[in-house]
């Protein structure tokens, strides 16, 4: 053939010796496809589209809404035609959760019938959709824990180093007066703050300011030391140990109570040597409670020893991610929504979830509903929010219950250098998005007859303390310490979708069909049908 | 041998070289848009080919406002970053070796990024439906539209490697089976990144003596392969 070319070189005739034109082929799907709409079929070439035999445009692709069932698509080309047979699948299959993906005018289109939706936020930044949408862009003032978390991290802008290094001794006696370094509550001072020893135990040495009630004290960090410690290092790992005496040290101080910003706390920086950047380092392993009082709901005894869990997960969180890598130039620090929600899930598995207060936060969640954002600002500017701390919760429960061996997916969290949802997400081989599919499911169909696996597991009752373990968002009335209550209805629906979504939030309808839907940029709709 | 001479003469005359015009100062401009910012980047030749770092060179954006264009040596030109306006950017050079130029330098900010809609394999399974996409099909990514882009890049990345680039004009785009590698489950972590762009004007600044570019990206989106 080339030869033959080659002798009749005139250009009259090159036109002959071009290549064939290859057969047309339908490139995309593969034939026997079973698809979703809109369907999406491909051609090696531009062709007129025919299917089921009617005439359906030209061009490479083809795109479009078929009913469920059998199809045959046939591409027709200059000479030859190509064609296959696909299965469109229902767009919303009773008992089946499905994206819907909208047209390219946003639209989607539901059949007769009955559906329930989320439309979610999976992005972190609020959407809005409708410019009627109240939406403050001013953040609310920083709760004590945002405001200790901004200090952590300006402090290892600048090079640190653990406290304890080159400590060669133990020291197994702990002293019987000791003064620590108290962050203000008010301000970013610092003041001494003498005690005295109140418990000295395997795991835990307590101190207590004056004005404490010591017995009750004493009690709290018997508790913590005999039972919840050692659970919660089985789980989340071991604490760190920067002073070498073998003991977590609980402070027991009637300030907080004062102040009432904070019923307990940790202060990462007690854990890194003293310095010029970081003069008042207790160098230790603290945490810092409130003086128990019972009749005050957030300082009784119960809500104390499940603060200590609370701040004891911050402290092994900070000692596996951030504390061997200081020498980085940008050591991980874990998202404050994140660190607070396992916060109270550790709260939740040490055996206080009722006792603790955590479901008075989901209570805040539910109530809120689509105004909360699980890890950035709502809808109101804030941020570390009871309402966040109580969907990240929810969400973190969940995540725990799905895993086939929890404890490990909780100290991969713990361990790796990264942080935040991604995290969480890589640590039990997951997507984010479908992580987060999975959450608004399980939350919006409480008590409205999920299927079978969109569904947190049954609640127990805890051996040690008695008290509900796990999550019933649908339990009605809960009765707390004090005479007090919340009450747990599941997630409100909304009669229409909201004007703006916040990072990660989700709102929750019902509709019958037929119906059209317009999804907004950057939200994705889910379907549920009935 | 007769009918060769009278040929002879049309060949000379076709092969004569075309008479080109006498050097004259030029100046070409390079607008490169990301996002916000506009990078500005003028050219001044002189008659002689060389560039000329002495002129006076300006930028009205199309707001009106006016911007001075300083001298960099190393990049041979005046340069600018400047926020980012769509319209008309006027750009003028003064020199006393080449007297005073000037170019009109439409700018198209792309402000809507594509927004990746999924990833469907050759038997139906989308990423949407949190389903994994098998690398023995075809695998086709859609995006929606950026208006004002007339091209986008498709990138597709399979553990820290770049695996396929795709340019196209559509919203779509299909990758031949096995262009990704599977691994049994969860399966092997790939992503794919769009990147809308618009270009105007002439890359070899012949009939244009400007090339304005705008490009803009949208978030990458991850799935899992299966063989």
């Amino acid at each position: 053939m080339t030869r033959l070319c080659t002798a009749l070189l005139p250009a009259l005739l090159l036109g002959a010796c071009a290549a064939p034109t290859p057969p047309v082929t339908i490139t995309f799907p593969l034939p026997g496809a079973r698809v979703s709409n809109p369907v999406q079929v491909d051609a090696s070439a531009p062709v007129t589209w025919r299917v089921d035999g009617q005439p359906a445009g030209t061009g490479r692709h083809w795109s479009g809404p078929l009913p469920p069932g059998p199809h045959t698509v046939t591409a027709q080309g200059p000479r030859e035609q190509a064609s296959l047979t696909l299965t469109v699948l229902d767009d919303a299959p009773p008992g089946e959760i499905r994206t819907l993906t909208p047209d390219a005018q946003g639209a989607v289109h539901l059949s007769a019938g009955t559906f329930d939706l989320i439309l979610g936020n999976p992005g972190p930044a609020t959407v809005t959709t409708l410019a009627t949408a109240q939406v403050s862009a001013r953040p609310t003032a920083a709760t004590w824990q945002a405001q200790l978390d901004a200090r952590t991290r300006a402090l290892l802008r600048t090079p640190q180093r653990p406290a304890g290094q080159g400590r060669l001794t133990a020291q197994t006696t702990a002293p019987l007066e000791r003064t620590f370094q108290v962050p203000n509550l008010q301000d970013a001072g610092v003041t001494p703050v003498p005690a005295t020893l109140i418990y000295a135990g395997t795991h835990v040495a307590a101190y207590a300011e004056s004005g404490t009630d010591l017995q009750a004290a004493a009690q709290v960090a018997r508790t913590f030391d005999e039972r919840l410690l050692p659970r919660e290092q089985r789980l989340f790992g071991q604490v760190s140990d920067v002073d070498a005496d073998g003991r977590v040290l609980l402070l027991f101080t009637p300030r907080l109570n004062a102040a009432q910003v904070a019923v307990g706390f940790f202060n990462p920086a007690d854990l890194l040597a003293r310095s010029a950047d970081n003069p008042h380092s207790n160098e230790a392993e603290l945490l810092y409670l409130g003086a128990p009082d019972a009749a005050d709901f957030n300082f009784t005894p119960a809500s104390l020893t499940a603060t200590a869990c609370h701040e004891a997960q911050h402290l092994i969180h900070f000692a596996h991610k951030t504390l061997p890598r200081l020498a980085d130039a940008e050591p991980p620090i874990e998202d404050l929504a994140v660190s607070e929600g396992f916060a109270h899930l550790a709260e939740d598995l040490c055996g206080y979830g009722t006792l603790g207060g955590n479901v008075a936060f989901v209570a805040r969640f539910l109530a809120r509903g689509p105004q909360v954002s699980l890890d950035g600002t709502d809808l109101t500017g804030g941020a570390d929010t009871a309402e966040r701390r109580g969907a990240m919760y929810t969400f973190l429960r969940r995540q725990y219950e799905r895993q086939a061996d929890p404890a490990t997916w909780l100290r991969q969290v713990s361990t790796s250098s990264g942080v935040g949802l991604d995290n969480v997400a890589r640590a039990g081989g997951a997507r984010v998005d479908a992580l987060l599919s999975d959450w608004w499911w399980t939350v919006a169909l409480a008590g409205r007859d999920a299927p079978g696996a969109r569904a947190y597991q049954p609640t127990g009752t805890d051996p040690d303390t008695g008290d509900t373990t796990g999550l019933n968002l649908t339990a009605g009335v809960v009765p707390l310490p004090g005479g007090l209550s919340v009450t747990l209805r599941g997630y409100p629906g909304s009669e229409a979708f909201p004007g703006a979504l916040p990072g990660r939030g989700f709102a929750y309808r019902r509709v019958q069909g037929p119906v059209t839907l317009t999804v907004p940029r950057g939200l994705t709709l889910q379907v549920l049908g009935r | 041998m007769k009918r060769l001479l009278l040929i002879l003469p049309l060949l000379l005359a076709a092969c004569t070289p075309p008479r080109t015009p006498d050097p004259q100062p030029r100046v070409r401009v390079t607008a490169t848009t990301t996002s916000e910012r506009l990078d500005l980047a003028v050219t001044l030749e002189g008659a002689d080919g060389q560039a000329l770092s002495g002129a006076l060179a300006q930028v009205k954006d199309p707001g009106g406002a006016l911007n001075l264009l300083p001298y960099a040596s190393s990049k041979g030109a005046y340069v600018a970053t400047l926020p980012a306006v769509s319209g008309t950017y006027h750009v003028t050079v003064d020199s006393a070796a080449a007297g005073a130029l000037s170019a009109d330098v439409p700018v198209t900010v792309l402000t809507r990024a594509p927004d990746l809609q999924d990833v469907q394999d050759g038997n139906g399974q989308r990423i949407r439906n949190f389903e994994r996409v098998s690398a023995q099909t075809p695998i086709r990514v859609t995006w929606t539209a950026t208006p004002g882009a007339d091209r986008y890049l498709l990138e597709v990345r399979q553990l820290g490697r770049l695996v396929a680039t795709v340019t196209t004009t559509d919203t779509s785009a299909v990758l031949p089976a096995g262009t990704l590698t599977g691994a049994a489950l969860p399966g092997s972590p790939a992503s794919v990144t769009v990147t809308a762009s618009a270009q105007q004007g002439d890359p070899a600044y012949r009939s244009a003596r400007y090339l304005s570019s705008s490009t803009l990206s949208a978030p990458s989106l991850g799935f899992q392969v299966v063989p």
